[in-house]
């Protein structure tokens, strides 16, 4: 008898408390019913990463019964601006109208330490459940099971990525996997001062002219005494505008299976000897140097630059300022090398992510969904491209972009677009290839010996790769 | 053991009630510093150490791999670079910014016009946020159209170093400014030199000691502690030197200014090698510890406490 106990009014007080309470929990959680989907995913089998079939189950909510209290999920963003901000409220107000048991909670925070602290949230537990992301986030977040691949609702739901324009898979793939949609498509494009060039007595590009034609027009807008350049591009080390030259030239960064450098073969060579030319030889371009002294494109802004490479989200600045400083802009396509005949343009974009550990992951998919869909990149294409095709190609956008012609860069991004190298350890490269970069443009190195002690850095890094980290 | 024996043996009394509330309050009004120290300091000090022998990538649960992550550091070119500029940095910027502290504040001792003004634009940039400074002085080293490389022109220099793009020059740029922070200490050498008792400058000079001698015996020895204490914490500051690698180099060119900060940092956040981070910390804290310490045992030998006996500290 001594093993048992009696039972008592409060141990019956508290057993019936105890039902109630998780009764109660019960009932908060969405009741599910299980989907199972078959699929191809890359799995690591005994150190080597092979293709196999897997069964994935998928949960699906049900409709949420009247008095329910609605799911609330965290959608965390860096601070975007106001107007931005105003239209994530109105999606997340519309989804909520549309989803009465999803209640979406934005959350603005600082820009400065946003993904270590998302890192840190989410090995506590803690992280949001739908965030933004860079695109040196997703994959190396994607490789270590922080963000939900996106493939099985897409199957599912027949979520329409086929309409997509943008390559998605170049830079948001991973394994087989897709972990992100997106906030709105973007990539490098080249903006061009009109009013600049009839100074000049120069027509607009054409669709093919070709490096040759491109240093003959720096060349004719540079005016040293009015301190104006002929091309603005600060971002020229790879993986970021630099490259479109590299890939142009007929060079790669990486490799393939992106675990090798290739920085050391002679046409990724030539790629980055053109605008270091054009910097020092033609001296169209400024330096790096001259460029952080007043802020990437302020010379364009100001009305002091021909041409300039910068990414489509600098539209709205562009807008404004030829707006206050009088001249007028169009974009230009990407020059083709001269021999190659190859145009190239750097994709870079960002997206929304499902973090890996959300409680909630229909209504997650569901914010993301509306956000990556047609009506959400609807609402988002006052600030950059939409992804879906029905929308980059209506007149309804092409108004809002006029009296600029955005089918320019939109068509360079769509055939010629090239991703960042996207790995798993992108930081770490990067960081390694930006080291060696900088003595190029100081005359410290040239860029046969910064590019060779580039490589020798990033194929060490490549050397210490755990298995799962390999593209496949 | 007749001394011992003598010794009056405590005496345990129980508390009375007043004694037991007062014992409770001071425990209560403690509790939320005693908790803070628990929770955000020694539980991460632990939880770190522990890290130290793992593989822990933050967002995956950690693996326990023994020292791999120590003897991994021996061979870690990145790791050598970074102790080896950090370890530049720490024994150029901490003689230098002691030095041009120590003489700014016997500058401000003196009887001259404007003091006041003298004293607040020499401790004003400390009131200046890390960041913002850190951008401003790489506007100010700007190549082209920094406000130096302007100034070295017009004294005539035709190539002026190209500072932070320098593999040559980034280190020093950042030694230099460095230096900007130094009316921080300078405020403790002036409190320091102010309390100097009067007469003993006057007793010496009674003596017929000249102005080098009474800065000699007198103004050194007195402001020995104040030395000691600045030059500990100079080291322990500045082998965590982090800010300007991170915003204005990015610890380049070339790892010209890879601090040892910059690289735990981006170990453990950009590179996901929580694991390595914390035992480079760990690394850390034993270096700074041993400099500390050389510094403490040095101190019998320069610093000057008034009234101390020797061999009873």
């Amino acid at each position: 008898m001594l093993g048992r106990k009696a039972i008592t009014r409060r141990r019956l007080l508290k057993a019936g408390i105890g039902a109630l309470g998780a009764g109660a929990l019960a009932a908060c959680q969405p009741a599910a019913t299980p989907q199972v989907i078959e699929k191809e995913v890359t799995k690591i089998v005994e150190g080597t990463p092979q293709i196999v079939k897997e069964t994935v189950v998928v949960e699906k909510t049900l409709v949420v019964e009247a008095g329910q209290k609605p799911v609330e999920i965290r959608w965390a963003c860096y601070a975007l601006g106001e107007q931005r901000e105003k239209t994530a409220q109105e999606c997340a107000d519309d989804l909520m109208q549309k989803n009465p048991n999803v209640k979406v909670s934005i959350e603005w925070r600082p820009g400065m330490g946003y993904w270590d602290k998302l890192q840190t949230e989410f090995a506590a537990g803690t992280a949001p459940d739908v965030t933004i992301n860079q695109m040196n986030w997703v994959i190396p977040g994607a490789a270590r099971g922080m963000f939900l691949d996106l493939k099985p609702f897409i199957e599912r739901d027949n979520f329409p990525l086929d309409e997509y324009w943008y390559p998605m898979n170049l830079e948001w793939e991973w394994r087989g996997g897709l972990y992100g949609l997106l906030v709105y498509a973007g990539g490098q494009a080249l903006y061009v001062n009109k009013t600049l060039l009839a100074e000049a007595g120069l027509d607009l590009p054409e669709p093919d002219w070709t490096w040759d034609d491109f240093l003959m027009y720096a060349q004719a807008l540079t005016d040293e005494e009015k301190g104006q350049w002929g091309v603005l591009d600060a971002h020229l080390a790879p993986p970021y505008w630099g490259c479109s030259f590299i890939h142009g030239a007929g060079g790669t960064v990486l490799n393939d299976a992106y675990n090798k450098c290739t920085l050391t073969e002679p046409a990724a060579i030539e790629g980055v000897k053109f605008p270091h030319d054009l910097m020092f030889k033609y001296k169209v371009l400024p330096t790096p140097a001259a460029v952080s002294q007043y802020g990437y494109f302020e010379a364009f802004h100001s009305g002091k630059a021909g041409m300039g490479f910068a990414g489509t989200f600098w539209v709205g600045q562009v807008r404004d300022a030829s707006k206050s400083q009088g001249f007028e802009w169009e974009f230009a396509h990407m020059p083709v090398h001269p021999q190659t005949r190859k145009r190239s343009v750097q994709l870079g974009s960002n997206v929304w992510s499902i973090l890996g550990n959300t409680r909630y992951r229909e209504e997650s998919w569901a914010l993301v969904a509306y956000l990556g869909g047609y009506e959400g990149q609807r609402k988002w294409m006052k600030f950059g491209l939409p992804g879906p095709r029905s929308l980059v190609e209506s007149q309804e956008f092409l108004d809002v972009w006029k009296p600029q012609d955005v089918r320019i860069p939109v068509s360079d991004m769509e055939c010629c677009g090239h991703d960042y190298y996207p790995t798993a350890d992108c930081d770490e490269w990067w960081n390694a290839l930006g080291q060696e970069w900088g003595p190029i443009w100081s005359g410290e190195a040239t860029v046969e010996e910064a590019l060779s002690r580039a490589c020798a850095a990033i194929d060490e890094i490549f050397a210490r790769r755990p298995p799962y980290y390999e593209k496949v | 053991m007749q001394e011992a024996d003598s010794k009056p043996q405590p005496v345990r009394r129980r508390m009375s009630p007043s004694e037991k509330r007062e014992a409770l309050e001071g425990f209560l009004a403690i509790s939320p510093w005693v908790l803070g120290v628990i929770i955000f300091l020694i539980g991460p000090i632990v939880a770190s150490l522990f890290l130290s022998f793992t593989e822990y990538e933050v967002v995956k649960p950690p693996v326990f791999i023994g020292l791999a992550n120590y003897t991994r550091l021996v061979k870690d070119r990145l790791f050598w670079q970074a102790l080896k500029v950090t370890a530049t940095y720490v024994f150029t910027s901490v003689p230098l910014s002691i030095s041009l502290a120590f003489a700014v504040a016997l500058l401000m001792n003196q009887k001259v016009a404007f003091l006041g003004l003298f004293r607040t634009v020499y401790y004003m940039p400390n009131l200046v946020p890390s960041v913002a400074s850190a951008i401003l002085w790489s506007w100010i080293f700007n190549p082209e159209f920094g406000l130096l490389n302007m100034f070295l022109r017009r004294l005539g220099v035709a190539n002026p170093p190209m500072w932070l793009i320098s593999t040559k020059w980034a280190m020093p740029a950042i030694i230099i400014m460095s230096l900007w922070g130094v009316g921080g200490p300078m405020l403790i050498y002036l409190a320091g030199l102010q309390g100097i008792p009067t007469e003993l400058y006057e007793a010496a000079e009674i003596d017929g000691a000249g102005s080098v001698a009474r800065f000699r015996h007198v103004t050194l020895p007195q402001m020995s502690p104040v030395l000691f204490f600045n030059l500990v914490m100079g080291i322990i500051g500045s082998w965590q030197v982090f800010t300007a690698g991170y915003i204005m180099t990015g610890g380049g060119p070339r790892y010209a200014t890879w601090f040892y900060v910059l690289y735990l940092y981006n170990s453990a956040f950009r590179y996901f090698r929580m694991g390595y981070a914390s035992a480079l910390a760990w690394v850390l804290a034993l270096i700074i510890l041993f400099f500390t310490a050389l510094v403490f045992r040095s101190s019998t030998a320069w610093v000057y406490y008034a009234g101390e006996l020797k061999g009873r500290r």
